[in-house]
């Protein structure tokens, strides 16, 4: 078994995370047709967590990120993102990579390639975009790496999130 | 000869109404699991045990199953237990952010790191759990069909050029998609295309676009739209009403309303097993 050396960083989205832009309000609720789903609808638990972010502006942000960290470890580095459904819209191209997997939950793939592949880098949002979605506004990022020099670089990599008002929990 | 053999596939229709009063989600989910976890035991059967045993993945796919994790009525792990309760190869890894292309995408991140001769298993659940209309008819693909689909796979040597997944750049992803798959069948030997099934509008678009390929029949007027599960039922179908005495070669093709699409080549065997089981819903 190969040495894994872990980094994890726990953060927050405190507030809108493009200060000073209009954000589009890209919400939408599947169409309601029947008394069915009308109750169906007026049943279903909902957030009680702020709405801080669109569609749009969750993927500009994990664009950016994944572009980063792409940058950053090179061709060697495994992306595993939580990504709830229904997406809402067509996703970046860097997010559909084949080093990237999206996954409603992100645990069972992280124990399979942790140790196995040079760098592994999860991120685990729970950002809400819309009512019905749960979530804390949290963020897990984490590195598992075979190689022991990784601290700066994920320093590096977890600095940009202050620029989306994300902040260490 | 494609590295990846079909060595089974199985469908079970679910019924439009899936529960006769609604469910809440766990037990909801204890049912399907059972109804996922019987279907995947049926699907390795066959296979010796020695077999079984290279059985290295399975992934639980579905394009209409967000809702209840969402929400967070339950969540994935719960299900995964559920499942495993089942026997030692039920599905452990839930993707559905690529919608219908989930399976394709998923086998490429599998193909990834593994390339070693072995089994993998792609189950594919549509189910109208909350029995919403949106999902029964839509203008996007009309009526839907419901139902749980696995696919035991046989990867018999590195993947290639077998497997596609792209997303289109316009759109107008149902033509650009018609054009990467004429495309992309062009550059094969004796393939057939295995299609998604869309209405009367959208077939006579592949017509068109498609005109010189081999294509099985759309199956949209029996089944209506079933999702990632499509090309598998088309091929399915196909085993099922003709008895294939040689080893055939398909194009599964799949493609989401978000316009990411994944085809993968397959070979056919005599050997294949093709399972059709009744239609089943909650009493």
């Amino acid at each position: 078994m190969n040495n894994v050396y872990p980094h994890h960083y726990l953060g927050q989205l405190n507030n809108i995370p493009f200060a000073n832009k209009p954000s589009a309000a890209l919400a939408r609720c599947m169409p309601l047709a029947n008394e069915n789903d009308f109750d169906v609808f007026s049943q279903l638990p909902c957030s009680d967590a702020p709405i801080l972010i669109n569609f749009i502006e969750h993927y500009q942000i994990l664009n950016e990120l994944v572009n980063q960290a792409n940058a950053l470890w090179d061709c060697e580095l495994t992306i595993l993102l939580r990504i709830s459904m229904p997406g809402g819209m067509r996703l970046p191209a860097s997010l559909l990579a084949d080093n990237v997997l999206l996954m409603q939950d992100v645990e069972p793939e992280l124990k399979r390639l942790s140790g196995k592949v040079k760098h592994l880098l999860v991120i685990d949002d729970h950002f809400i975009r819309y009512q019905l979605e749960q979530g804390d506004n949290a963020i897990a990022i984490s590195l598992f790496t075979l190689s022991a020099q990784q601290n700066t670089r994920f320093k590096q990599f977890i600095a940009k999130l202050a620029h989306y008002n994300i902040g260490e929990k | 000869m494609s590295a990846l053999t079909v060595k089974s596939i199985a469908f079970t229709p679910l019924k439009q109404r899936l529960f006769k009063q609604r469910l809440d989600s766990k037990t909801a989910f204890l049912w399907l699991s059972e109804m996922i976890g019987k279907q995947t035991n049926k699907v390795i059967a066959p296979l010796t045990l020695n077999e079984q045993n290279k059985i290295k993945r399975h992934f639980l796919c579905s394009t209409m199953v967000e809702l209840p994790f969402t929400t967070g009525e339950i969540s994935w792990s719960e299900v995964a237990s559920m499942l495993a309760k089942h026997g030692p190869h039920q599905a452990d890894t839930f993707i559905n952010a690529y919608e219908c292309a989930s399976w394709g995408f998923s086998l490429r991140h599998y193909l990834q790191h593994e390339q070693e001769p072995q089994f993998l298993l792609v189950s594919i659940l549509d189910a109208n759990i909350y029995d919403l209309e949106f999902w029964r008819y839509n203008e996007h693909w009309h009526e839907s069909g419901f139902g749980i689909t696995t696919v035991l796979l046989e990867v018999t040597k590195p993947v290639t050029h077998e497997l596609v997944t792209q997303c289109a750049v316009t759109h107008n992803s149902m033509a650009e998609f018609a054009t990467v798959v004429r495309r992309s069948v062009a550059q094969r030997d004796n393939c057939t295309l295995a299609m998604p099934f869309f209405p009367e509008n959208i077939q006579q678009m592949f017509e068109k676009l498609l005109a010189n390929q081999a294509r099985l029949p759309d199956l949209h007027h029996s089944l209506g739209h079933c999702f990632g599960a499509d090309p598998w039922l088309s091929i399915l179908n196909t085993g099922l009403n003709n008895s294939i005495t040689q080893n055939k070669h398909y194009l599964a093709c799949s493609l989401a309303l978000n316009g990411y699409f994944a085809m993968a080549e397959v070979t056919v065997t005599p050997q294949t097993q093709f399972i059709l089981q009744e239609a089943m819903g909650y009493e």
